[in-house]
């Protein structure tokens, strides 16, 4: 190597060279004309302007790129077992090798037909071949291996291994099919060929997502899961050897492979030392050379995920060189995989973000916490430190998915709590209000805590006030750490009940924020369907302020406005009324005072007095009540805010009682709006509202668009509230009304018994919900034609009424079942005495006054077609004209009531106007008989049209409705 | 060391041979640091900018310090020819490693390229330093523009020079590299 020209030459030259270099490219050559005065200085341009300059090509690209490139092209040469080569022709060479390959192993030869090599790596040769076969073609992989050769002990060791290995029979795992040594030794395998691309690749090139590819690697999960139990360990996971189909179905190859190669290099002394250490795909105990076990597994399935999700492999970034890094492998964990892109200053337009779909904080945070864990815990250079098994490691991601607490986390009570709070987050409503302030730091819960720190400003507390609540939670928080307190496991209902004890103990000295702490604690427990806790905190927090000189006038209306919401429920409306009167006029006096503008907690208390009212039967001031807070909200401008969801919950339950359906839909339609959208669909009041619009849409027989919504209300209650929650009971019930309307009669049963069962569970006393339950399954088994259980059932129902005192309206409106079970016994007088009882008794506009009416119009109608019936001669009450004619004028009142109430289209306003009808027909034909009059055709056809539309329904085909439709039968057959 | 690296800057820039001596091991550690953690080549990386490898190393070693103009041309000059020793270290070890490979494996003929690119590399190296006797201002063009991939309007500014002679003498250096490989 040599440019031989001298240094003194070269600076003759330069100057002539500058001139022509100055020159366009293009003309250089012919400006170097005006030097051939100098022939020794243009011949010497003139080679200069020759020279090759493709081999410097690369000096046009900076030098680091080139390492760059180099290592892309390095890694994108790795093994590519079984990745699909393009059908290009073969090369030479490619030719030869496969023919060699044919003449090395005669064996392979007549089984199969090497189609082309599709790659090598450190391990061999791999080709793809096709399975000579009469049947079907099919294509493998075959791997040779260029380790060497074997000894004769090695080769028995090697069979026997590779049964072990053929009897692996996993959807993940490729297929070992045939394996052996060549006839010069040299051992190869035969696998099942999978058309898949690396997963590594896989992901980036399809832009998935953190979570679409944890569920690539749960599918390796589970394929170790399964070697592992077949005391099989891969020993040589990495993306290479996890190929992904079209189908996205994860395949591992060369499963176990690496083992029998190991053990062939340990035969071979010379080579060993020589190894070269990829620690990019290496577990410690590999690289240390001790015992490989299925934790092996897990710490290269860790290193493999740490990649996928980062985009880095881990230890990277720690050091250069290949020893250092295995020290640093074998001693300490790798860099949190959240943090590594930030870490080593990837910039933010890198493809490692745009392949995830996340921006860089974006994916930090996904990473930050569980998954930052669970692939520490997986890389633990310890063997012991990992996880135990597949199954535990599966359960850790799986976990993940759920919002529910890892394994991996240490069990402080701050990770705890957060992970209660994301899965249960919008379900404990105010729960998340009250651990906001212990947690005020997390940023999640960063906007509650400002609603706390709003709210105290406006209670006038001071500000220093609201930063000592916030120490004092943070000391709850301390104390409930189970490192400190020695618990295992921290509930929701733990720390409440510690926060109780510190709110007692430690803010005596503080009543004003003692007062609102226990408020809010009693809301909470109210939220948590804890009735009974609720009332005592609240009270104990009214009596704290009632003990005050000067207390504060916001938060008593606040807790008093609790405090009556808590006796609303259970059941003590006159004290409740009092401090719903007391808690409007401190509000009306702040008002007043104009230090106060209006605020939600005003409205707020005009909901709970609503449902009061509504409760007492005075819908039409319930109505106002509600409006009034509707508009307070409104004029607050917090239009979305929760309790105005509350507001048109209440007014929606109204409306559908005053038969007003449309507006009810749309005001609880909007109500779970605004709901979902302020506090999400993961909260029990959310479910409440959609099994009421559930309750709304079964009243207008949609029964096909309620059942979704009761399902959903059922399936998110599963997800948030405890085993046997009372709460579980709404939308049983409804989901049960529904099978029933829907003649799913068994199906219904089951749903009633569940409910039963629910509430016999969560309540030891007897309670009207379970008197509910006793009728809905005597009504179930009347139909299904058990006529003494549902006899046994009304009797339950009844010591149900009579042991809660319920008053007589309330047993008068279960009378009429007790009616129809009496008709289809055939105790008639019986049946006639409870419709009797229930006419007089019931208010006279309400729906189970004009159900009563229209059974007993139908018990008339009944006894008059059976006149010449035995049955009917030895009941002592014959059926006159006149009783049909009073009959008629019950049927006809019943129906005006009922198409108040009911949307017109209903089945029973139907059944009312086939009752009519039929009484009718009854009449015109024993006029006929008198006076020959001709039958009214317009009364016929009107009944068999309503008959054709009630025959569709299925329930119909059952009980007491049948039996309507059977009479309407013979009538219309005479 | 941020104190006497100025220090020696402006000493090397008086000419003080003993201030180069011990500038360019400091400079030459520093980038290497760098180099090596981007570089941990069994590793795939994104793609890094020599640019922003050798300011990293500017301002690890001089800081937000303001240097007189011809301070900074020769710490950028000597950051390139550090930068020109690791990476043919670099390139070295990674043959090395190929090699090693082979015992396993017959090399594709990928491998076989991509070798050859580190061969070439390691041959301009050779070739710079035939280049190095005659017109040591080429090199560091080189240096400058090929090993610490600055562009050429930066290396104008550090060499001193126009970017019109920056291109000029860039087709000088690679016609004179090439007689020098071709031989």
């Amino acid at each position: 190597m040599a440019i031989g020209i001298s240094k003194s030459r070269w600076l003759e030259i330069q100057t002539a060279l500058d001139d022509v270099l100055e020159q366009p490219q293009s003309e250089q050559l012919n400006y170097i004309e005006k030097y051939r005065d100098d022939m020794s200085l243009y011949l010497e341009l003139k080679q200069l302007l020759d020279e090759d300059l493709s081999q410097l090509n690369l000096l046009e690209e900076s030098a680091l790129d080139l390492f760059n490139q180099e290592s892309i092209s390095v890694e994108s040469n790795r093994e590519k077992t079984g990745e699909p080569e393009k059908e290009s022709a073969l090369t030479l060479e490619e030719q030869s090798a496969i023919v060699t390959a044919t003449q090395r192993f005669p064996n392979l030869g007549k089984k199969y037909q090497i189609v082309e090599e599709v790659g090598c790596g450190g391990m061999g040769k791999v080709y793809k071949a096709r399975l000579l076969s009469d049947s079907f073609e099919k294509l493998v992989a075959i791997k040779i291996l260029t380790t060497g050769k074997s000894s004769e002990h090695l080769v028995q060791r090697f069979e026997k291994e590779q049964k072990l290995l053929a009897r692996l029979e996993h959807p993940n795992i490729a297929r070992l099919l045939d394996g052996g040594i060549s006839c010069d030794q040299t051992p190869f395998f035969v696998m099942e060929y999978i058309e898949g691309e690396p997963i590594d690749s896989y992901c980036d090139n399809n832009q998935l997502s953190i979570k679409s590819r944890l569920r690539l690697i749960l599918q390796i999960v589970d394929a170790l899961d399964y070697a592992h139990k077949n005391l099989v360990v891969h020993r040589d996971i990495k993306p290479s050897n996890i190929l992904v189909t079209s189908e996205g179905k994860v395949r591992l190859v060369d499963f176990g492979i690496a083992k029998l190669i190991d053990e062939e290099k340990e035969q071979q002394l010379t080579q060993t030392g020589n190894q070269i250490l990829t620690p990019g795909y290496a577990a410690p105990e590999q690289l240390l050379d001790q015992p490989i076990t299925t934790a092996t597994d897990t710490y290269l399935l860790g290193l493999v995920t740490y990649q996928l999700l980062t985009g880095r492999q881990a230890f990277q970034d720690l050091a250069g060189s290949l020893l250092e890094v295995a020290q640093i492998m074998c001693s300490e964990p790798p860099t949190k995989p959240s943090v590594i892109n930030e870490k080593v200053g990837i910039c933010e337009n890198s493809k490692i973000f745009q392949s995830r779909q996340a921006t860089p904080t974006q994916l930090k945070n996904t990473l930050q916490g569980d998954l930052d864990a669970i692939i520490l815990k997986s890389l633990n250079a310890k063997v012991q430190d990992r996880y135990s098994s597949m199954t535990a490691l599966r359960s850790d991601i799986e976990a993940y998915f759920e919002n529910r607490p890892i394994s991996a986390q240490q069990l402080t009570f701050v990770y705890q709590s957060k992970k209660y709070l994301k899965r249960h987050w919008k379900g404990v409503g105010s729960l998340v209000l009250f651990v906001a302030m212990l947690a005020a730091y997390t940023t999640t819960l960063k906007i509650q805590s400002e609603k706390i720190q709003a709210a105290l400003a406006q209670s006038n507390l001071e500000k220093n006030k609201a930063q000592k609540i916030s120490d004092f939670m943070l000391d709850i928080f301390k104390a409930a750490d189970p490192n400190i307190s020695g618990l295992n496991k921290i509930t929701a209902d733990e720390l409440l009940q510690k926060g109780h004890q510190k709110i007692l103990n430690e803010l005596d000295s503080a009543p004003l924020i003692q007062a609102h702490m226990l408020t809010n604690l009693g809301e909470i427990y109210f939220s948590q369907g804890e009735l009974d806790k609720s009332t005592k905190l609240l009270e104990e927090a009214l009596e704290k302020q009632r003990l005050q000189s000067r207390p504060d006038s916001f938060t008593l209306a606040h807790t008093l406005t609790n405090l009556g919401v808590s006796y609303v429920n259970s059941n003590k409306l006159s004290e409740a009324q009092n401090l719903f009167d007391e808690s409007l006029r401190l509000h009306q006096a702040l008002l007043d005072d104009g230090e106060n503008k209006l605020t939600i907690e005003y409205a707020e208390a005009h909901i709970a007095l609503a449902q009061l009212k509504r409760k007492q039967g005075n819908t039409k001031e319930s109505l106002q009540l509600y409006q009034k807070a509707i508009d307070t909200i409104n004029q607050v401008g917090e239009e979305e805010h929760e309790q105005m969801a509350v507001a048109l919950n209440g007014l929606a339950s109204i409306q559908q009682d005053r038969g007003e359906f449309n507006a009810a839909l749309e005001n609880m339609k909007k109500a779970i709006r605004i709901h979902e959208k302020v506090l999400g669909s993961e909260h029990t009041y959310f479910t409440i509202y959609l099994n009421n619009l559930s309750i709304l849409l079964i009243s207008m027989e949609r029964f096909d668009e309620a059942l979704v919504h009761s399902k959903r209300a059922y399936q998110i209650q599963q997800n948030i509230l405890p085993n046997n929650h009372p709460y579980f009971s709404a939308p049983l019930r409804s989901l049960g009304k529904i099978s029933h309307a829907r003649g799913e009669l068994s199906k219904a049963r089951e749903y009633f018994l569940e409910a039963l069962d629910n509430n016999l569970k969560s309540s030891s006393k007897n309670n009207f919900i379970r008197a509910v339950l006793y009728a809905r399954l005597g009504q179930v088994s009347q139909d299904l034609g058990a006529l003494e259980i549902a006899d046994d059932y009304y009797q339950k129902m009844l010591n149900v009424y009579q042991d809660v005192a319920a008053g007589e309206r309330v047993v008068s409106r279960s009378l009429h079942l007790l009616a129809k079970l009496a008709l289809l016994n055939g105790e008639l007088s019986k049946a006639r005495s409870y419709y009797q009882n229930a006419i007089e008794s019931l208010p006279d506009n309400g729906i189970y006054f004009a159900i009563s009416q229209l059974g007993y119009a139908q018990l008339i109608l009944y006894l008059s077609a059976k006149q010449d019936d035995s049955i009917a001669k030895t009941t002592n009450f014959v059926s006159t004209k006149q009783a049909l004619s009073e009959a008629q004028e019950m049927v006809t009142n019943a129906m005006t009531i009922l198409m108040q109430k009911l949307p017109a289209s209903h089945s029973l306003i139907a059944e009312a106007k086939l009752t009519n009808g039929l009484l009718n027909q009854h009449l015109s034909i024993r006029k006929q008989a008198e006076e020959t009059r001709v039958p009214d055709k317009h009364n016929s056809k009107s009944i068999v049209e309503t008959y054709k539309q009630l025959s569709k329904l299925s329930v119909y085909q059952y009980g007491h409705r049948r039996l309507l439709l059977d009479l309407a039968r013979e009538i219309i057959e005479k | 060391m941020i104190e006497n690296i100025t220090q020696l800057l402006s000493d090397v820039n008086k000419g003080d041979e003993k201030a180069m001596e011990s500038l360019f091991p400091a400079i030459y550690k520093e980038l290497r640091q760098i180099a090596h953690r981007q570089l941990g080549k069994v590793w795939s990386v994104d793609t890094i900018c020599t640019t922003v490898l050798v300011n990293e190393a500017y301002l690890k070693l001089v800081g937000s310090k303001k240097l007189e103009s011809n301070d900074r041309s020769h710490f950028f000059a000597i950051a390139a020819k550090a930068m020109r020793q690791i990476l043919i270290n670099y390139s070295k070890q990674k043959q090395t490693l190929k090699r090693g490979l082979e015992w396993q494996a017959t090399a594709s003929i990928d491998e076989l390229s991509v070798n050859s690119k580190l061969e070439q590399i390691i041959s301009i190296d050779e070739a710079l330093r035939e280049l190095e006797s005659l017109d040591p201002d080429l090199v560091k063009l080189v240096e400058l523009r090929f090993f610490a991939g600055l562009n050429e309007q930066e290396t104008a500014k550090i060499l001193n020079i126009s970017e019109r002679s920056v291109r000029r003498n860039w087709q000088k250096a690679k016609a004179l590299l090439a007689r020098a490989l071709s031989t």
